[in-house]
Parts: structure tokens; sequence; C-alpha cells
């Protein structure tokens, strides 16, 4: 009898004298509370701040309600939409080059040859992700200074440019996408290496006994078997990309006008910026229900995985 | 002679990505070592005698970095030990026993991870200002777990999962008490799930950004919050505001290629493991 079956067994006796363990439920308790403090409190708090016009900026100046006031602001309001679509761009096309990237890095990491000093490799591939979001920003926004940035200067060995990075609006937009690219890449490298290396070998050599061709082992065992792997890499990384903040912050604060904001740094800006919370609140709530979406999708495949 | 040339291809196409990868790091820390004039030169310095002006400035004369790096180690230290605390107290019971909600309470602390900090920086910010915690550690610290609680119990879950339970069933039928079992038995064999779990929230509390600066202004600010404020009337100092990077990068590079077998568990939260 196992110790799990010796706990639910007690577990069980106690349900019979009408009695529940709460030996979990005092473990869990303290995670439980600070975690409720610092989101289901903020939660409904800016639910509640949502309907109403408050600037911090005014500490005197009470709650004043205005309905669905702000709701109506958000929705009415172009610059809104715009950054809905940038944000939407933004996660889907970082998100994809970095999978197309990573799984190309990952299959020539993952054949059968060994590379030499492949331990080293692999270390300075993964290193881009855990420099501190807000330093990319830092130091890509220095090479990509117009006129001593780095970039600018490989260009003008190649006769281009030069090119003016961050203040024209289409530009900026894939100086940004570029540097994202270039952080997390090694997420979905790391992970899909992991995951093609987890693939069992015995598959691979009957499929080559039966006379498959590269591809068709590609499209018909590895990538059916890679499945639940790409969908957790693609979901925590459009995840996190959908609120993106630090890097943009740095690098163009948004600007040239809107033309990089994201909704992460549009909420910022309103409530921090021009101080008006009921609308930043109004705000988030729409950024939150989208999330919301997402992290449910990720929690059902989640659930499969394990 | 097919075979050699795509071998060729796949070492260039590997030495190209690894360049890329390493390039801003190397650059960074090169500006950081270049005299001010080095540092915007154009076309740009390659090779010079290096020379430690940015660091010596950003540490003696006008800012005091080292007391962002201070502010920085003490805040992910803290939030480290509470999530460490709290989450492997949770992270047992939901390995370990069975009840009410159990799977709901899990999920539900898992998602509080994927708030986005924007839609509770508000009412956070509000709230601390209430108990004059702004510009304090504890401040930051508490709300570095929304980042850290979550991480620490989803993961602690996973690494007490794997202990046998045998092992605690044996030194029940020994007779020691569920407490003696757990800092007897439980406690050592999950020491590395531990400093795993720790290095991890480290990581993360060091590198957080948006809540440092919005709850913070001098005397708690971080390092990467500080990282940013080298911008000047004109320009930015590149030179020190390189050198500032790489002393906040160094820690967080240390420590993640020391966890770097448990990356892949630790960045899914658990959701794969290898």
């Amino acid at each position: 009898m196992s110790c799990r079956a010796i706990l639910t067994g007690s577990y069980e006796m106690m349900k019979m004298q009408n009695k529940v363990d709460i030996t979990p439920y005092l473990l869990i308790s303290a995670a439980a509370a600070i975690l409720f403090v610092l989101t289901i409190y903020p939660l409904i708090y800016s639910l509640a701040l949502s309907f109403h016009k408050f600037s911090i900026a005014r500490p005197g100046v009470a709650w004043r309600f205005v309905g669905v006031k702000n709701y109506a602001k958000v929705f009415t309001d172009p610059v809104f939409w715009r950054i809905i679509l940038n944000t939407l761009i933004f996660s889907c096309s970082t998100v994809g080059l970095q999978f197309a990237i990573g799984f190309g890095l990952a299959l020539l990491f993952s054949r059968e040859v060994q590379i030499r000093g492949e331990g080293f490799l692999r270390t300075a591939l993964i290193l881009p992700m855990m420099v501190p979001p807000i330093l990319v920003g830092l130091i890509w926004l220095f090479m990509y200074k117009k006129d001593f940035g780095i970039v600018n200067n490989i260009l003008w060995m190649l006769n281009v440019g030069p090119v003016t990075w961050l203040s024209k609006p289409f530009i900026a937009f894939l100086a940004i996408i570029a540097a994202e690219t270039w952080e997390w890449t090694p997420f979905m490298f790391l992970l899909l290496l992991a995951g093609l290396r987890s693939l069992p070998s015995d598959i691979y050599e009957s499929s080559e006994v039966d006379g498959a061709s590269t591809w068709q082992i590609f499209r018909y065992v590895t990538l059916p078997l890679l499945k639940p792997i790409i969908a957790v890499a693609l979901i925590i990384r459009f995840m996190d990309a959908f609120r993106i903040f630090d890097m943009i912050f740095q690098l163009t604060g948004g600007g040239p006008g809107v033309a990089t904001e994201t909704i992460s740094l549009y909420i910022y800006r309103n409530g921090f910026r021009y101080f008006d919370m009921g609308f930043a609140a109004a705000l988030s709530y729409i950024a939150l229900i989208i999330i919301v979406i997402f992290t449910n999708v990720y929690i059902k495949v989640l659930r499969r995985a394990t | 002679m097919f075979r050699g040339v795509t071998r060729i291809l796949r070492y260039v196409a590997i030495a190209v990505a690894v360049a890329i990868a390493l390039f801003p790091i190397y650059w960074a820390a090169i500006t950081s070592l270049k005299t001010k004039v080095q540092a915007l030169s154009v076309p740009p310095v390659w090779i010079f005698r290096p020379v430690v002006d940015s660091y010596s400035y950003i540490t003696f004369a006008k800012i005091a970095f080292p007391r962002y790096l201070m502010n920085s180690i003490i805040i992910s230290l803290g939030t480290t030990a509470i999530a460490i605390i709290v989450g492997s107290m949770a992270g047992y019971a939901l390995a370990r026993y069975k009840f009410r909600g159990s799977d709901g309470i899990a999920f539900w602390m898992l998602s509080t991870r994927m708030l986005p900090a924007p839609a509770v920086i508000i009412p956070i910010y509000i709230l601390m200002r209430g108990f004059g915690l702004l510009d304090t550690h504890l401040a930051v610290i508490l709300t570095h777990g929304i980042l850290t609680i979550p991480f620490a119990v989803w993961v602690m879950r996973a690494f007490f999962e794997e202990i046998p339970v045998e092992i605690e069933e044996a030194a029940f039928v020994d007779g020691c008490s569920r407490w003696e079992t757990f800092r007897r038995i439980i406690l050592p064999l999950s020491m590395p799930g531990l400093v795993v779990t720790s290095l991890f929230c480290i990581m993360f509390s060091w590198s957080e950004f948006l809540f440092a600066l919005i709850l913070t202004a001098t005397r708690a600010k971080t390092a990467t919050v500080a990282c940013t404020e080298f911008r000047g009337w004109m320009e930015t100092a590149w030179g020190p505001a390189c050198a500032a990077a790489v002393m906040t990068m160094i820690p967080i590079l240390v420590i993640a290629m020391s966890v770097r077998k448990h990356l892949v568990r630790g960045l899914t939260l658990g959701a794969i493991k290898e």
C-alpha cells in the first residue's frame, strides 16, 4: 500500500467521521493568501476602477462613477484598435520567426552525427534569452543608433544606409521584431531540441528500413510526435509576446506615434503618464480577457500533455 | 561528396547562428571597456587597450550603481525565500494529498503567472501606497511573488512527485511523525529541487523591470531600472550604460549556466521534462 493510499485512506475514514483532513489546506493557505492579495484583489479593484474616473496624480479627488464610459471610450478609440492590431502582428510574426529559426537550429543539432564542442555551442545559442529583456532593449538601442550604431556601421561597409532604425514606423516595427526574435529564438531551440532528443530512435530506424525519405520521416514521424511540445512552446511564447513591455519601452517607447505601441505600453501610458486610471483599468480588463482565453487553451494543452 | 557539402553547410549555419547569438552581448561587453571616444567612434574600434573608466564611473562617480545591484540582491533573495517556503508547502500538499479542489487551485495559481503585469500594476501601486510601502524593498519583494510563487508551487510539486512515496511510507512504518518525515526524509531528498527552484526565482526577480520601475523611486531602485537611466540631455552615456548592463547580466548568466540542465523544465513550469 502506497503512502498516498494511506493518506487517502485516512482521508476516507475522516470523511466517514464527517471530518476533513485540513492539513493540505493549511499547507496551501500561505501561497494562496499571497497570490490572492496580489492578483484576485487587484482584479476586483480594477474592475471597480474601470467604471470610475480617477487619477492618482490628484490624491484628494475621489472616484467619480462614470458607468461604462471607459469601456465605450476604449472601443471607439481608433488608437486602441491600432494597438490591438500592432500587438497581434507583433506576437504572430515574432513567434512565427522564432519557431521557424529555432526549429531549424534544433534539427541541425539533432542529427546523429555529433558536432565537436556541441555543449559549448548549445550553451552559446541559449544565452540571449538569459539577458533581462530591458537590457536586450538597451543593447539593441545602442546597436541601432543611426550615426554610430554597429548595425549601420556594418551596412555602411556593404554600401547601404545609413538607416534610421527607430524613427520610421515600419522600420521601427521590423527593428523591434528582430530584437525580440534574437532574444527568444533560443527558447524555441531549447524546447524543440529537448523534444527531438526525447523521441524514440527505433521508430526512425524502422521507418528508414521501410524506405521513407528524410522529408517523409519529418512530416509523418517527427512532427506528429513533437506536437505536444510544439504546442506548449508556441503558447508560452505567444502569451509572453502578447504582454511584451520592457524591450519596446526601451527601444522606441511605442513610437514613432503609436507605430510600435502594444497593449501593455498603452495601459502604462494611460495609467502612469496621463494618470487616467479608470481608462487604463478598462484597457487592462480587455487585455486580461484576451490573455485568459489563451491561458485556458494553454491549460487544456497542458492537461493533455501531463 | 553530397554528404560533405551538407555537412559543411550545417557547420556554417551553426557558426552563423552562434555568432548572431553572441554578438550583441559581446558588443556590450567590449563597449563597456572602451574610452568615451572609442565607444562612439565611426568606424567602430575593434582592437584597443581595455580601460575600466566606465566601471569606475558607475561605481564611484555620480551614480552609485553597486547600490542598485545590492537592492536587486535583497529583493531577489527576499522574494525567493518567500516563494520557496510557501511554494514548497503548497507543492507538497498538491503532490501528496488528494483533496477537494486541488486541481482547481493548482491551475488557478498557474494562471496568475500569465497575468499581464499592467493589468494588476495599478491596484498594486495604490495598495502599496496605502500601506506606505512605495520605494521599499518589501513592496517589490511581495509583488515579485506573482512571478515566483506560482513557479515554485508547480516546479516543487513536480519534484516532490518524483520522490518515491515508498520512502515516506517506510518512515511512517518506522514511527516517524508527519513532520519528522518531512524534515528528515523529504527535505534532504528534495534539496536539489529546492536549489534549482531558488535559482530560477532569483533569475525571474532579477530580470523583472515594470513592477520595480513603478514601485520604486530612489531607495529601493533595482539594477534593471537603474540601467535605463543613463540617458543624457543629448545622448546616452553608452560606455557606463554598457558597463551597468554587463554588471547586471553577469550574475544572471552565471546562474543560468548552473541550471542549464533544468532550463526546459523550469521555463515551461514543469510542463516538459527533459
